[in-house]
């Protein structure tokens, strides 16, 4: 009998510990984000740079957005649109904290609308995970930046 | 000694609840919708997302059940194009006209029509109110369309 319960308190054990090492991923529907930028520049601007600081909540009312403390923003998608002088528009996600440079790439070509040329461009974007605020900038090559509209989507998980 | 073991069974059952991410847990939550000819709640344009296409091919009035979201994980719409333009698309939601998802899908000739169709994955979009899409060419009125999301319902928490 007690060999018995021993068993199933090992199985527990082994089940519990490959609970926590699940792999990342949103746990509840509440850990999943839509962020946009309000328009307010990067912690360290470059002119026409943005920070994703608003959350669209799933209700379609906005926040006001921070990391939690202890949380990591993963993102997993990236859409924005632009006028473009030119046949494309290029953009970047950028850690908000840092000079350094761009953690990921894109570009979206241009489509003529009436005599505008526009930029829809949606993309996955696999696992950025940002500890720090996000920042956006596009460019079709020339200054100043166009005016752009942009959407990360991501998760919240535990930082560890 | 079998309290204790029951006690941590129900620790783990638990734990793994916890850790179940977020995904469909029956194949009845994962659903198809589809816009009909519902105009959304608000101006500008766009049409609900108002039917549900069930697995067995028939179709009913969609609306998100108390205590659920839904998250969108698809999106695909056709549409015609006028002068031979490419046709954007946006989702956005019911209540705020709120833009949450941006995609465009190129122009191709059919025979003596242009037409779009596009297909495309989305990021695990949440929604907890109606649902809208909206189509632009950059035309003073956007062509005719129609635009389907796939997607799961799961429990609102």
């Amino acid at each position: 009998m007690a060999q018995r319960v021993v068993g199933v308190l090992l199985a527990c054990a082994c089940l519990a510990t490959s609970a926590s090492a699940a792999s990342v991923a949103p746990r509840n529907p509440s850990d999943i984000v839509t962020l946009v930028p309000s328009g307010a520049p990067c912690p360290l601007p470059v002119a026409g740079d943005v920070v994703f600081d608003v959350r669209v909540l799933p209700d379609g009312t906005r926040t006001a957005f921070s990391l939690p403390h202890g949380k990591v923003l993963v993102v997993t998608g990236l859409e924005f649109t632009s006028k473009t002088r030119t046949e494309s528009v290029a953009a970047t996600l950028f850690y908000g904290n840092t000079a350094l440079g761009d953690a990921f790439f894109t570009v979206g070509k241009g489509h003529a609308f009436g005599t505008d040329s526009i930029v829809f461009h949606d993309t996955a974007v696999p696992n950025l995970v940002v500890k720090t605020p996000l920042c956006f900038e596009q460019a079709d090559g020339f200054l100043p930046q166009l005016p752009s509209t942009a959407v990360v989507h991501g998760f919240l998980a535990s930082d560890r | 000694m079998r309290g204790a073991a029951v006690t941590a069974c129900l620790i783990t059952v638990v734990a793994l609840e916890a850790s179940a991410a977020v995904a469909p847990k029956r194949a009845s939550d994962v659903i198809t919708v589809i816009t009909t000819t519902t105009a959304c709640p608000f101006a500008g344009g766009g049409q609900l997302f108002d039917t549900v296409i069930r697995s067995d091919g028939t179709r009913a009035a969609f609306t998100i059940p108390t205590g659920s979201v839904f998250v969108v994980t698809g999106l695909e719409f056709i549409s015609s194009s006028t002068a031979g333009q490419d046709v954007a698309g946006t989702l956005l939601y019911g209540n705020t006209g709120e833009d949450v998802f941006f995609t465009i899908g190129d122009v191709h000739d059919f025979g003596s029509s242009s037409v779009v169709h596009h297909d495309t994955a989305v990021p695990n979009l949440v929604v907890r109110t109606s649902l809208c899409f909206r189509t632009t060419s950059g035309q003073p009125s956007p062509p005719p369309f129609t635009g389907l999301v796939h997607g799961f319902l799961t429990r609102d928490r």
